[in-house]
């Protein structure tokens, strides 16, 4: 007996000692911590990179560059067949409001979570903590990060007006009592972070690393910003500053098609671009574009690899921009055969699009491909932009494609307009807006032209060129031309008032966690 | 089925019987009847002084062994007045036993056990009579309907996969609300524990009874407690099983004639200016010539499911035991889905010596499920609900040679989703405990307690490749290689417990002691682990070693958490009539950083004033009025949530490259500490008319402060939010049982009835708020706003349709919302008379906590036959019906037949809107047309059964024989539209929902 009590209390004073607090500190098995993270170079590289993950996102979560194509329903060009699909509807159809969500809401919310990113990041490397990080690699990178935060500032601020100015790290309680500041003082900011990338980037991208912005791509965002601001002389100068580098670094690839579908992602027209590699090499690094687009019911298999929705159908007044290869339109030009209809058009059309006839994936397409969420198309085409002939991109976000943010033929009509605006239709906007007619095998501009007549040839030219880039929206607001074209439209019922859509209303979300934040007129 | 495993397991049931012979000795022998002379089943007759005794079977005979020393026999029945024998050279002795009060019943408490006449706190026993005779595939199930305070829902009938949530007195937290559950003292989940194992259930609902878990029980704490062998010497065996067929309650009824879907679809269009989508002539062909497809008929069928459990229990030596082994085996009502569960148990208990006891607890379970997919209510692609509603009537879906046919028109033919997918995912649990119990002196025991929980399983995706027909030509193709993918996710948690406690018992005069005092670790493991590659080369090898090398991908995950307790109790009570009792538990939790641990004290007493002398109320045989005070914490927020954390995985390929990178994703917060708590509770006990009316009512409130809230940070910050010790929350209510049972003649009647009316109220959300900041959460669909219940649904109130475009000019201004609006669309309220419909009109419009819950049951006896039912309830809680099928053609669904009586110029009189595609003015903002109202009442069990009498079955080896039928879910009275109003309208979409199942079986329960 006298043994059982040894042993028992022997048992409990072991189960006691062993008991020690230092058990409940335990740490995260599968994640990171951000305390003591930082400690070098290239763990700072690794910030630098994961603030891609806010632009690129994910599929329903949203992202600051979402479905850029998407803006093109918000055009005259394309009906959205979906009001669920980020609410692209809701801005064609003028009946957004503050609490709409989808893109509304994405480009606010991870538009500032990039901007976190980057000033966290800049605090980083500002803080003297990276021992192995040398001044020529700091400008570097902080010449990238700067570059980002401008790109990210440049569309808040033509989208929403006056936003919040974030210059560095918010805490909630500092966040809770901000304004918005006057959108030109935004301004001023992002163009003195483009001016000190211009400085610091070098004309090979860090770590030559395709996907990073070089000195091209900052001068090029510049004069693009410039441009939507209306500031046609500097732009005109920023611009030619890139022209100037036509042959070495920059110029207009031969063949239009391909820089959108894969195989020749880092064209010298290509300045810069949204990285995507297929899914299933990359997991979780692949678009979701081609989900969306493309013809669909393809090649007899149930997984309908390579398929896409088809979210749009594509409007007549789409149809009549692509002229015949005589460089008139339809209704003009004896080139014109009704039984024919996507015949002898601008090569771009074939370039954009797929239709009946046209080949994809090996499949010759009939008329069965063409169906727009389910229902026929009106007219029977897809989009071949975005499309890869390759990668499985199905219903899923494995599309392999890059994204196109900044390309040559931008910087050459950009410069064309920004000429004609300034010195008029001269040989030298001639010359731009030719070159990129040229490539594309049509016959260069009627001569003669006046400034107006100049500038609906450039709008022309640009709608084309760039249809299912994302940014005939862009530009509409830009001309103030938006309550005209999008009350074109007969297939759906639209509505666009001037005296407040220029503007997206302010998320509602942002106001009710903010309360300084005022609303946009109207909304 | 596995036919196989059932008769090999009878044969090894059987050859245990055939080598088991019991010893014959001295012995008494006789019958116990009530006054009626009906004899009683299931009465305790023990050899008083000595652990000898048996029970009585079903004729109420008995047999027991008379130790040496054995003078009397003490019979115990509950409801009845104890009786006492002195035996002397009687060898046949029949008594008959009078109704009582039953003061003697004890009920498992936290850590120990309580005579239920001396309970203090807010206390809720299940016992046998809700669990048998009844085809339970989760325990959980049994408290639905049973126990005052709780809210039990099924979310889902898919096999396997009940999703039962349990909620004890409202929802106290913005956190995770589940209880915890215990199983023999042992934190295990009840969906993989044997129904039919299960001895007793108790519910401790106030921070008295509960205060002892400390900072788990905040929501309650459920435990319990599995079947053991009995004291008495002898075994006996039992077979216990069911056989019955499962059908889905409530199918969706979708419009599947293909000419009028095309029609409506034409209509929906136009309403908005777009396009028709479907020519005059295609109408009239699909009017002549249609698939008219359905998959709901299609797909669903009635399916069989049974259940085998076998046990033997008893008593040899020093040593009593209960072994048993069952078999669920349920079909799904859907193709592909299925589910078996495997289950043993062994209960030990042995006296090694004299005042030390050990014992074991080893349950091995193994679950085999089985679908196209994992969870098949889980929204978008797994939800085989959605695939069914996607697959548009106007597709052909099997051509005449068999084949698959690929949608056309249509975006989905649910079939080749069926068919595609497969799912796979075998469950071994383990749970397993020993202890050893030493009485040091007289009253003080010491008792050390070591367990494990251990679940691990596997699970299987994959997808294969199919030979479809083309819609049009019909022509077949096969699926590339690459179509063929398959994945695999192996997932195990380890959970240790070790607990030591001591207890001290000791009664002088009229004060009756008791201390109970512990130490409790608990520590916690779970890692997982996920491979995939697709492209392989048949269909028959979907073994991921086949599958292409560079398709390959992995991934971990894991997390670990550890808590410690010290935890203790006094319990005192004076005369029996006295009642008094404290707990206190101090605990400390990983899951805070710098402020780890916290107290929780409670308090509690109770007066039997039926006890007094003064107390002279002949109908009131006993009252007992208690109350109590106590705090409770909650620490279940999910591990590390105080950490500033770094994905790892923000990767971006450079070129072709993929880069790491990495971001903060978490705002953390190294402050956060314990959600505290308060629960006030007062309750009493009545026993009248003879015991035969028994009520039991209580009173609380539930006060929860520094509720963990992800308080929203404006997004400027880079975060949605960040995670404060913040909000409160108070349920208030109350709860009533009564039961009455009479007896008249052969026939014996009882009824009883339990209702819970829980008041929610959300008091602070985000206390950094200062002035006349608004203090509110606004979600998609729902609101966090001080005085309304937790995520309540928040929008416009709608009062029904505009009619007339007279009606639509004269209403307030709807441009604002949408400027479409018009006759035929919904109309909403002005609510604050500013003459325009704007943000400020929006108002709670519902709450998603039922305020009633209710339950009756009722039970008739006649000679061996009873039948008995139970109907069950909650009321006032609601569900918004939002896309998918709720609204018309939205997301590529099809529409279901409510919208046949839709607006039009010719009905303007219908109950629905004008069509519209997916979403209109109607559905522009959340609004209370959508709202469906959850409230139900369900026959959710009815039986009824015979027990043979001895005189039948007497002469046979067989000691007891019961054969019973039930319905389960036969009836639901409820105003919700086509789903089951037991789903859940929270992250997933309603009109996902796998439906519940009613199920109709036939049983027998044979003890030999």
């Amino acid at each position: 007996m006298k043994n059982l009590i040894y042993f028992l209390g022997l048992t409990i004073l072991l189960g006691i000692t062993s008991c020690s607090e230092d058990e409940l500190d335990l740490n995260p098995v599968d994640s990171g911590s951000v305390d003591g993270f930082f400690t070098s170079t290239s763990d700072l590289v690794a910030g630098v990179n994961g603030i891609y993950n806010a632009f690129t996102g994910d599929w329903w979560g949203g992202a600051f560059v979402h479905v850029q194509p998407h803006f093109e329903a918000a055009t005259e060009n394309a009906i959205i067949c979906c009001s669920w699909e980020y609410q692209y509807k809701q801005i064609a159809q003028g009946t957004m409001n503050s609490a709409t969500g989808g893109v509304i809401r994405f480009k606010w919310d991870y538009g500032y979570q990039a901007i976190f990113r980057i000033n966290s990041i800049l605090e980083v490397l500002r803080s003297g903590t990276i021992e192995d990080l040398t001044p020529e690699i700091s400008q570097q990178i902080e010449g990238e990060l700067r570059f980002l935060r401008a790109y990210v500032y440049h569309h808040l601020t033509f989208l929403y007006g006056d936003v919040p100015l974030v210059q560095s790290v918010l805490t909630p309680d500092e966040a809770r009592s901000i304004e918005r500041t006057d959108k030109s003082t935004v301004e001023t900011f992002m163009f003195a972070d483009l001016d000190f990338a211009i400085a610091n980037l070098n004309e090979q991208p860090f770590q030559g690393e395709f996907g990073r912005p070089t000195k091209v791509a900052a001068m090029t965002l510049k004069g693009q910003a410039l441009m939507y601001r209306n500031q046609f002389g500097d732009a005109a100068n920023t611009l030619a500053q890139v022209m100037a580098l036509e042959g070495s670094a920059v110029q207009l690839d031969s063949d239009y098609e391909s820089l959108f579908r894969g195989a020749n992602e880092q064209s010298p027209e290509i300045i810069w671009s949204l990285q995507y590699v297929d899914n299933e090499v990359g997991d979780g690094e692949g678009n979701f574009l081609a989900a969306h687009y493309g013809p669909n019911q393809l090649d007899g298999t149930s997984a309908s690899q390579g398929g896409g929705w088809g979210s749009f159908q594509y409007t007549q007044a789409l149809l009549d921009e692509y002229y015949m290869t005589d460089g008139l339109p339809s209704d003009q030009s004896p080139l014109y055969d009704a039984n024919n209809p996507f015949a002898n058009r601008d090569s771009r059309f074939e370039g954009t699009f797929f239709f009946p006839g046209t080949v994809y994936r090996g499949t010759v397409l009939t008329e069965n491909n063409f169906l727009s969420n389910g229902a026929e198309k009106t007219i029977k085409i897809a989009s071949r932009k975005w499309k890869t002939e390759t990668s499985n991109n199905s219903f899923s976000n494995n599309g392999a494609a890059d994204f196109v943010l900044l390309r040559y033929a931008d910087v050459l009509l950009m410069y064309a307009e920004a000429i004609n605006e300034t010195a008029g239709p001269n040989s030298e906007a001639y010359d731009a807006i030719n070159k990129v007619r040229a490539r594309a095998n049509m016959p260069p501009i009627a001569e003669g032209l006046s400034q107006d007549q100049m500038r609906e040839e450039i709008k022309h030219e640009r709608e084309v060129e760039f249809f299912l880039e994302g940014t005939r929206y862009f530009d509409l607001l830009r001309w103030r031309d938006a309550q005209d074209v999008l009350l074109q439209v007969t297939e759906e019922t639209r509505s666009f008032d001037p005296s407040k859509h220029y503007l997206w209303p302010v998320p509602q979300f942002a106001i009710d966690q903010s309360p300084n934040i005022s609303q946009n007129p109207g909304y | 089925m596995k036919l196989a495993k059932f008769v090999q397991t009878l044969l090894v049931l059987s050859g245990l019987l055939l080598s088991t012979s019991l010893a014959a000795q001295q012995k008494v022998t006789g019958t116990v009847s009530d006054v009626d002379g009906e004899p009683l089943i299931g009465v305790n007759v023990l050899v008083k002084g000595t652990s000898s005794g048996t029970i009585t079977d079903f004729d109420g005979s008995y047999e027991v062994i008379i130790p040496e020393g054995g003078t009397v026999l003490i019979f115990s029945y509950t409801g009845f007045d104890n009786t006492e024998i002195t035996v002397g050279n009687q060898s046949v002795i029949d008594i008959t036993m009078e109704e009582g009060v039953s003061l003697e019943e004890v009920v498992v408490v936290g850590y120990s056990t309580q005579k239920k006449a001396n309970l203090t706190g807010a206390v809720t026993a299940i016992g046998q009579e809700n669990l048998r005779d009844r085809p339970l595939t989760s325990a959980a199930t049994a408290l639905q309907g049973s126990a005052p305070g709780v809210f039990v829902n099924q979310n889902s009938g898919q096999p396997g996969r009940d999703d039962v949530l349990i909620r004890i007195r409202g929802v106290g937290t913005l956190n995770n609300a589940n209880p915890l559950v215990l199983v023999d003292g042992i934190e295990a989940p009840l969906s993989n524990l044997n129904p039919d194992d299960i001895e007793s259930i108790t519910v401790l609902k106030d921070a008295a009874s509960s205060a002892i878990y400390g900072s788990r029980a905040a929501n309650g704490v459920v435990l319990v407690t599995t079947k053991r062998g009995t004291d008495q010497e002898g075994v006996s065996f039992n077979y216990n099983g069911y056989y019955g067929i499962t059908e889905a309650i409530r199918l969706p009824d979708i419009v599947d004639d293909a000419a009028t879907f095309a029609e409506l679809w034409n209509e929906a269009a136009t309403n908005f200016g777009e396009p028709e989508r479907f020519s005059a002539q295609q109408i009239a062909d699909f009017r002549a010539n249609s698939p008219n497809t359905n998959l709901f008929d299609q797909m669903f069928d009635s399916a069989p499911i049974q259940q085998h459990n076998f046990s033997v229990s008893g008593n040899s030596n020093k040593t009593n035991y209960r072994f048993s082994f069952g078999i669920l085996d349920q079909d799904g009502v859907v193709p592909k889905a299925d589910f078996q569960r495997f289950s043993t148990r062994l209960n030990l208990d042995t006296r090694v010596i004299d005042g030390l006891n050990i014992g074991v607890n080893l349950a091995l379970t193994r679950g085999d499920r089985n679908g196209a997919s994992e969870d098949l209510s889980a929204g978008g692609d797994a939800s085989i609900i959605a695939w069914m509603s996607r697959t548009m009537p106007i597709d052909e879906v099997i051509n005449s040679d068999g084949f698959l046919v690929r949608p056309n028109n249509g975006l989905v033919n649910g079939l080749i989703n069926n068919a595609r997918r497969d799912f796979n995912r075998i469950d071994n649990d383990i749970l397993g405990s020993t202890y050893a119990e030493y009485e040091i002196l007289d009253g003080w025991k010491v008792k050390g307690t070591a367990a494990i929980n251990y679940r691990h399983y596997f699970q299987r995706f994959t997808n294969i490749a199919l030979t479809t027909a083309d819609p049009i030509t019909n022509v077949l193709s096969t699926d590339p290689s690459a179509a063929r993918s398959a994945s695999r996710a192996a997932w195990n948690s380890l959970n240790i417990t070790t607990w030591l406690q001591t207890t001290y018992e000791k009664s002088f005069g009229p004060h009756d002691i008791k201390f109970l005092g512990g130490f409790n670790q608990e520590t916690s493991q779970t890692e997982s682990f996920n491979g995939s590659r697709t492209t392989f080369t048949s269909n028959n090898i979907l073994t991921l070693n086949a599958g292409d090398p560079s398709t390959a991908s992995n991934s971990e995950g894991g997390t670990q958490w550890a808590l410690q307790s010290y935890f203790g109790r006094f319990n005192y009570v004076f005369g029996d009539k006295y009642l008094f009792e404290a707990n206190v538990r101090y605990d400390g939790s990983s899951r805070f950083k710098n402020d780890k641990w916290g107290v929780f004290p409670s308090f509690s007493a109770g007066w039997i004033i039926s006890e007094e002398s003064f107390f002279n109320i002949p109908s009131i045989e006993f009252l007992k009025i208690r109350g109590s005070w106590g705090q409770l914490g909650n620490q279940n927020i999910g591990d590390f949530r105080y950490a500033r954390n770094l994905s790892l995985t923000q990767n971006y390929s450079f070129g072709e490259t993929i880069a790491q990178g990495v971001a903060q994703t978490s705002l953390g917060n190294p402050d956060l500490r314990w959600e505290v708590t308060t629960t006030t509770n007062i309750g009493f006990n009545m026993h009248l008319l003879n015991g035969k009316l028994q009520l039991e009512g209580d009173y609380f409130t539930r006060l929860t402060e520094d509720i963990l809230f992800d308080v929203p940070v404006p997004s400027i910050t880079g975060f949605g939010s960040q995670i404060l010790n913040s909000a409160e929350v108070e349920n208030r209510g109350w709860e009533l049982i009564a039961s009455y049972r009479e007896k008249v003649g052969d026939w014996t009647f009882s009824v009883g009835g339990n209702v819970t009316n829980v008041q929610n109220e959300l008091k602070k959300l985000n206390k950094t708020l200062s002035g006349d900041d608004v203090d509110r959460q606004i979600s998609q669909y729902t609101i966090l706003e001080p005085g309304a219940p937790i995520a309540a649904f928040f929008g416009y109130v709608s009062d029904g349709i505009f009619r007339s475009q007279a009606e639509l000019d004269a209403a307030p201004d709807h441009s604002a919302i949408n400027p479409n609006f018009g006759v035929g669309d919904i109309r909403l309220v002005d609510t604050n008379g500013d003459g325009i419909i704007g943000p400020d009109d929006r108002q709670v419009i519902g709450n998603q906590q039922p305020e009633w819950v209710y339950g009756f049951n009722l039970s008739v006896g006649f000679k061996g036959f009873e039948l008995s039912a139970l109907v069950q309830g909650a009321s006032n809680y609601y569900s918004y019906g939002y896309s998918h099928l709720f609204w018309p053609f939205d997301n590529s669904h099809g529409v279901d037949t409510r919208w046949l009586d839709r607006y039009t110029p010719d009905n303007t009189g219908a109950s629905m809107p004008r069509l519209f595609l997916g979403q209109g003015p109607s559905t522009s903002v959340v609004n209370s047309f959508w709202l469906l109202d959850r409230s139900h009442f369900r026959l959710r069990n009815v039986s009824l059964s015979y027990t043979f009498p001895q005189s039948l079955i007497g002469s046979t080896f067989i000691s007891g024989l019961k054969v019973y039928i039930n319905g389960q879910n036969l009836a639901t009275f409820t105003d919700f539209p086509f789903f089951d109003p037991e789903r859940e309208s929270g992250a997933q979409r309603a009109s996902s929902s796998f439906p519940n199942l009613s199920i109709i079986s036939g049983g027998v329960n044979l003890n030999f």
